[in-house]
């Protein structure tokens, strides 16, 4: 890290970070041996499998006491540990820029900052994505402190944008992360779940583990306005007139049951999925994670 | 059917304040805007919602709508009128002829129907201007009016309907609206008689409702229908002047005038004697009630008469006056034929007639119990026949030359079939006569066979009396010829017709004792009904009078009612004692010292114990039915403005309950299928 104080990473939550250990449990397909397991076998001590022997492979591995036992060749496969990939893919839409004293978007860099620090810090690759309608940017895993320079000015130089579409986003990222690897995806998700979960479908299909973090404001949950109010949309600039009291309750259930939708879809894929108002902790993400 | 205003002035005023409540309520604020996320989301709510919502919002808008109209209308306080001519009428004139009458006492519904008449006919005075004109006829025996004409002074008149008390009188319908009618001719603008009254059906089914020339009448009934009541009704004494140690019976009609069955205990008293019987009443019957009486010494008695007190006790108790003598008094007239003094002869025989001989004209107006006419050839019928009316009681004995007319007349028969001198058949041989009803109470005394037979004697001459003429009547006895021999006329009238010769030449009737027993049994029961001279009745509501017989000091006499509370009267003119106060239901004494000089006797109106009433419409007269209240909203116009205050108060709640949470409909669909 250079001297540069970054907006997004402080000093103290780095030093809180070191009790932080970025672990996750999926595989990895790393090219560099690491910490992580990986579905690639290859020279290590931790023991996998027994298969048989077919031509082209190395004889070194065949179990020649299997052999003397049965009269055949069997090869003993080993996993192999490996660095992972962590890709991130940070909602940047103009929604994101909804908050009352933190924008949705100040929250999620600041999450974003520290799991890339957190990441790098476990010589882990990670990747960063700055989407909206489009992906605005796209930084390719890399697990140098320059790297980590280079995200976290992105972040700074970060701004809410036009429209949001999660899904859009997801699939043009398809081409761009390669290896397998944890994908964690931070947006309010204020966007069609099935259209979402379609499009994480070749993500999933590939292995990846799949992180999902909305985040939203105090305010959008629990709708503190009162009377008649003209509620213009951020992002199309649709307006609804109505009355605050008097569609609060029902705009709270609707939103929970927005939310029960994805998070029923996220447990049926095998998708982590956490939510938070901008009012918590952003580190309440990690413990998350941790337990996770 | 229009639409006033009480006050116009808050109509400006109102103006003023709609102003700006108008202006509030359709200047539209812009609500604030509100940069949000999930606008799509709440575009979807608002639309799912806004089913449910939009019939509520127009429900709420017109309830506002109504609610602001009817606190606009409460301002300008509005009536309405239901017949604008009554109110534009320029000048009114109205006679109020309420009914006071005995049958106004009856209580219903905690008052009674005089007080709800007076407060109806306060309303029909309410609202009167300043041109207008009215006065006040209070409808009883002797109507009588408030002012002499008509006049301005309506507090008044109020203050009088309130003060108005219900007498025990009849009511005199015809006099009370020819006196209307009198106040209203000659006034100019609208006129109008308003009578509110029960309309009781015996009194008011017999008005003959005169006709009136610019007038218009309003009835007002009061009254919720159908008295139950039951009554005493006339009181007799049978006979009406019984002599002493006779045995008579007092005659008490009761009615029942309700539609159950009921029992009354009755109770009969004269001086130390008391009795009581227990009657039973069907529904809508009469019955008759006999106690007997007796009395020892001659002179004027008084009989009350009480039944079990009822809502309408007015007519609960009566009284009656009656003369005892010592001998029935007989004015014999043809004293000179044979057969005349052959009734003389037997009149001296029986020691409890006082037989004086007259002439017809004598007869009929003297104070006699009996006319006994002998041998009548027809002379002074009419005299007869009038006495006759009066509840007067006649033997007619009649002679051979008596016409079928003069007959006719007395029996009350057709005469046009007979004409001429009745015939006087003498028979070749003696004949009898015989009974013809075994049971007759009049041959009683011969049933046991002690007092011989009551057709002993014989005779050969008879008058040949049409049956034509007797048609009236029953024959008790006849000849054995077939013609009457003794006939009685039906029902109250006293007239007993003895075709039995007495002539020694052609009969032998007057030998026989059993002649003298038969003619006391008859003149015993033919006696007048009619009142003694010292006993006069009036009706309620009369001024009692009496004019003094020379011999008594007029400033002695005193009137006493039967409570013995002495009235106050005035000495007019040919010593005519007369009272100030009109005479109650009662019986009243002129005594001087102790000594009781006559008895005037005031029964209750007869008509006003039959408390049904009778709708206004069937009488025959050109009327509007309505209630004072009714009539007085007609004039007035009827105040809706509190029926807006209650209005505003509904739209108020109605508006509340409108704007309470509605749970938003919710799509049972779910939510989408998130690509599971």
């Amino acid at each position: 890290m250079s001297g540069k104080q970054h907006k997004y990473l402080k000093a103290e939550d780095v030093r809180r970070l070191k009790s932080y250990e970025f672990a996750p449990k999926a595989l990895a397909e790393g090219y560099l041996a690491g910490r992580h397991p990986s579905h690639v076998r290859g020279a290590s001590v931790e023991f996998h499998d027994y298969r048989q022997y077919v031509p082209g492979d190395d004889r070194a591995l065949i179990d020649w006491r299997v052999y003397g036992r049965s009269d055949r060749y069997y090869l003993r496969t080993f996993e192999q540990e490996t660095n992972m990939s962590c890709n991130i893919l940070l909602d940047s839409s103009a929604s994101m820029g909804f908050g009352e004293k933190i924008s949705k978007l100040e929250y999620a860099s600041f999450f974003t900052a520290a799991l890339c620090y957190l990441v790098i810090h476990g010589t882990d690759r990670i990747s960063l994505t700055l989407f909206d309608e489009q992906v605005r940017s796209y930084y390719p895993p890399g697990s140098t402190t320059r790297h980590l320079n280079q995200m976290l000015n992105a972040l700074e130089d970060n701004h809410p944008g036009e429209r949001t579409s999660v899904a859009a986003a997801l699939n043009k990222c398809v081409p761009l992360f390669r290896r397998r690897g944890s994908i964690i995806v931070i947006s309010d998700f204020l966007d069609d779940p099935a259209a979402i979960f379609q499009a994480l479908a070749p993500f999933l299909h590939r292995g990846f583990r799949v992180h999902l973090c909305q985040i939203l404001d105090p305010g959008e949950v629990n709708l503190k306005r009162e009377g008649m109010t003209t509620f213009v949309d951020m992002e199309s600039g649709q307006r609804v007139v109505a009355h605050a009291g008097a569609i609060r309750e029902s705009y709270c259930a609707a939103l929970q049951k927005h939310n029960h939708g994805l998070r029923e879809l996220a447990a049926r894929r095998q998708v982590d999925f956490v939510s938070v108002t901008t009012d918590m902790h952003y580190f309440e993400l990690f413990d998350h994670l941790a337990r996770e | 059917m229009s639409i006033g205003f009480e006050s116009s002035l808050p109509l400006l005023m109102a103006g003023v304040v709609l102003l700006p409540l108008l202006l509030h309520l359709f200047a539209r604020s812009r609500p604030p805007r509100y940069q949000f996320t999930a606008v799509t989301l709440l575009a979807r709510l608002v639309r799912e919602s806004i089913r449910a919502r939009r019939p509520r919002d127009l429900l709420v808008l017109a309830l506002r709508t109504l609610l602001i109209a009817a606190l606009a209308a409460l301002i300008f306080q509005p009536i309405i009128f239901l017949d604008r001519r009554l109110n534009d009428a320029t000048r009114r004139n109205v006679v109020v002829i309420v009914d006071c009458s005995a049958s106004m006492a009856y209580a219903e519904g905690g008052q009674t129907r005089f007080s709800a008449a007076c407060a109806d006919a306060v309303d029909f005075l309410g609202g009167l201007k300043g041109s207008d004109t009215a006065n006040v006829i209070w409808l009883d025996s002797n109507p009588d009016a408030v002012f002499p004409g008509m006049g301005v002074n309506y507090s008044w008149l109020s203050n009088e309907l309130r003060k108005g008390k219900v007498t025990s009188e009849g009511a005199a319908i015809e006099v009370a609206f020819a006196m209307a009618a009198a106040m209203l001719e000659g006034q100019e603008g609208y006129r109008e008689i308003c009578v509110v009254s029960d309309f009781q059906a015996s009194v008011w089914e017999f008005f003959k409702p005169p006709e009136f020339e610019g007038i218009n009448v309003v009835l007002s009934p009061v009254g919720e229908g159908h008295g139950a009541n039951v009554a005493l009704g006339e009181l007799r004494c049978v006979p009406a002047a019984p002599l002493c140690g006779e045995e008579a019976e007092v005659e008490v009609d009761l009615h029942n005038y309700s539609a159950t069955a009921v029992q009354r205990l009755v109770f009969v008293s004269c001086g130390a004697q008391r009795q009581s019987r227990r009657i039973a009443l069907q529904p809508w019957s009469s019955a008759l009630c006999r106690v007997p009486l007796s009395w020892s010494t001659p002179g004027l008695y008084q009989v009350d008469v009480e039944i079990e007190e009822d809502m309408f006790n007015g007519d609960d108790r009566g009284s009656m006056a009656l003369e005892v003598r010592t001998q029935q008094r007989v004015a014999l007239c043809g004293k000179e034929s044979v057969s005349g003094k052959i009734w003389e002869r037997l009149l001296h025989a029986l020691p409890w007639i006082e037989v004086q001989s007259v002439t017809v004209e004598e007869a009929c107006s003297g104070g006699f119990d009996t006319i006994l006419a002998a041998g009548w050839d027809g002379a002074e019928a009419a005299l007869l026949q009038e006495r006759l009316q009066r509840s007067g009681a006649l033997l007619l004995a009649p002679g051979s030359r008596v016409t079928g007319n003069a007959l006719a007349a007395l029996t009350g028969s057709d005469s046009s079939s007979v004409s001429g001198v009745l015939q006087a058949q003498t028979l070749s041989g003696f004949i009898g006569r015989r009974l013809l009803q075994d049971d007759e109470p009049l041959f009683a005394v011969f049933q046991r066979g002690t007092h011989g037979d009551p057709c002993a004697g014989r005779v050969r001459q008879t008058l040949h009396i049409p049956e034509a003429l007797l048609a009236g009547g029953g024959v008790l006895l006849r000849h054995d010829n077939d013609e009457p021999a003794l006939w009685r006329a039906g029902g109250r009238t006293q007239l007993y017709l003895w075709n039995i010769v007495l002539d020694p030449e052609f009969s032998t009737v007057a030998q026989y004792p059993e002649f003298v027993i038969l003619s006391g049994e008859i003149l015993k029961r033919c006696r007048a009904t009619d009142l003694p001279e010292a006993v006069e009745q009036r009706a309620s509501g009369d001024l009692l009078s009496w004019r003094v017989p020379s011999g008594i000091s007029a400033s002695k006499v005193r009137l006493l009612d039967g409570a013995g509370r002495e009235l106050k009267t005035m000495i007019g003119g040919e010593r005519e004692l007369t009272a100030t106060e009109a005479a109650k239901p009662g019986c009243y004494r002129w005594v001087a010292g102790e000594e009781v000089l006559r008895y005037s006797v005031v029964p209750f109106p007869a008509g006003e114990s039959d408390l049904r009433q009778m709708r206004p419409d069937k009488l025959k007269i050109e009327a509007v039915t309505v209630s004072g209240r009714q009539a007085r909203n007609l004039r007035e116009g009827v105040s809706i403005w509190p029926w807006f205050i209650a209005a505003s108060a509904l739209f108020l709640l109605l508006e509340l309950l409108a704007l309470a949470p509605l749970p938003l409909i919710k799509k049972k669909t779910g939510s989408r299928n998130h690509g599971g």
